[in-house]
């Protein structure tokens, strides 16, 4: 695969809430899932960051209590609660296409996802990134198929994991990132030669807006 | 324990008392940091709305953690003050939030490697610390108040447009603003 460098990427201050601890998990994991594919942005969440480390920095101290020091010193030796991170189960197609943190809530890989039709050449598989309020999902959309015209109740953000689609806002490849909000009503078509991956989330409820979007909308709410 | 040194030799040496932790398992090396450090993530964590019981003991635990993993401390990449408020950051996220920090992982092999040698970057982030801070402080009011906010307030950007009355649009393109003259002037440096 070609390492092509993303060229849309998320909002800065999403990068800022990322980098102030503040996005949802959801979001984080796209995000970090976005760095991973985009050294451009690994630049600027560093000098968030280091944004971040100079504010603290100049913080006015706020005492800490008498024995705090001593406290933290008797638990130096403590031994380190060693938590294994999880074997990563994961085929080799999922784990040279899916970078971490992502790749770590799929399980066995993309293939052993609980897959859903959800219209022609449309599958959509539920994933819980630890956040119940924020409906997020990987879609698989076929060579040339498109999923249906829809508006948003909020915010849809998409990201591009194989592939690549068009929408009336432009051309959208690995890495890339999406951002439709509550007035646009738009219709992604995955280009012809190849399948076309994405991790959606979704933020309030998604409404669609073709001649199936009766039959449609009970599948999106999980 | 080493007798209180000359604050501005301080400052220009945490990286270094990270490294002796790492080095050498540096208990007063350890003491110093955690003198420095201690009482100002606490300040930051109690702006983020954390009574003092509980921010005091996130500040331990990112202490200890301080400990633990100064061996990945890489001066290259991060300034002390930047590299222990990430791990404030995450402990609080761990702790308070009962979430895991998604992270990305540097040896993932879907990794897309950055493609020029960062050095010369983090080099200019290491100068920059003091710049930065100058920077915010010559913004606009209302541009250095929103960066504060943006950092140290738990609210979202969309909770804090709702809570001063402007469309989120305007604080995100206020936010963009003040980011950008933020990172004029760490460019300035050259």
């Amino acid at each position: 695969m070609a390492d092509i460098a993303p060229i849309h990427h998320p909002d800065e201050d999403v990068l800022l809430e990322y980098a102030a601890g503040k996005a949802s998990q959801a979001t984080s994991v796209m995000v970090a899932t976005h760095l991973a594919l985009c050294p451009t942005c690994r630049v600027e969440v560093r000098r968030l960051e280091a944004l971040g480390g100079a504010l603290v920095e100049a913080e006015r101290p706020v005492a800490m209590s008498a024995g705090a020091l001593t406290a933290v010193l008797s638990r130096l030796d403590e031994a380190d609660e060693v938590i294994e991170a999880p074997a990563d189960m994961c085929d080799p197609e999922t784990r040279s296409l899916i970078p971490q943190p992502l790749r770590g809530y799929l399980g066995n890989g993309l293939d052993a996802l609980p897959w859903r039709t959800r219209g022609i050449g449309i599958r959509e598989a539920a994933l819980d990134l630890g956040d119940p309020s924020i409906r997020t999902s990987l879609v698989r959309i076929a060579p040339g198929c498109s999923v249906l015209g829809h508006t948003h109740g909020d915010i849809e953000t998409t990201m591009v994991l194989k592939g690549a689609f068009n929408d009336t806002t432009g051309r959208y490849a690995r890495g890339d990132v999406a951002v439709a909000t509550a007035d646009l009503d738009h219709a992604p078509v995955a280009e012809a030669d190849e399948e076309c991956i994405c991790l959606i989330i979704v933020e309030g409820g998604l409404k669609f807006t073709g001649p199936l979007s009766r039959l449609m909308n009970p599948f999106v709410r999980f | 324990m080493t007798s209180a040194p000359d604050p501005a030799a301080t400052r220009a040496s945490f990286d270094a008392l990270i490294e002796a932790v790492a080095a050498h398992r540096d208990r007063s090396a350890f003491a110093a940091l955690f003198e420095h450090f201690a009482p100002r993530l606490k300040s930051y964590l109690m702006r983020l709305g954390t009574e003092d019981t509980a921010a005091e003991e996130v500040v331990q635990e990112a202490m200890v953690m301080v400990w633990r993993k100064a061996e990945s401390f890489d001066r290259r990449q991060a300034t002390a003050s930047t590299w222990i408020f990430t791990i404030a950051r995450n402990k609080r996220i761990d702790r308070l939030r009962r979430e895991r920090r998604p992270e990305l992982d540097p040896n993932d092999p879907a990794l897309v490697p950055d493609p020029v040698e960062p050095a010369d970057r983090t080099v200019q982030s290491r100068q920059s610390r003091d710049r930065v801070l100058e920077a915010v402080e010559k913004l606009p009011t209302e541009q250095s108040e929103l960066i504060r906010m943006a950092y140290f307030d738990e609210k979202s950007h969309a909770e804090i447009a709702a809570e001063m009355a402007l469309p989120l649009g305007t604080v995100k393109s206020r936010i963009r603003l003040a980011l950008g003259r933020m990172r004029r002037e760490v460019e300035d440096l050259g």
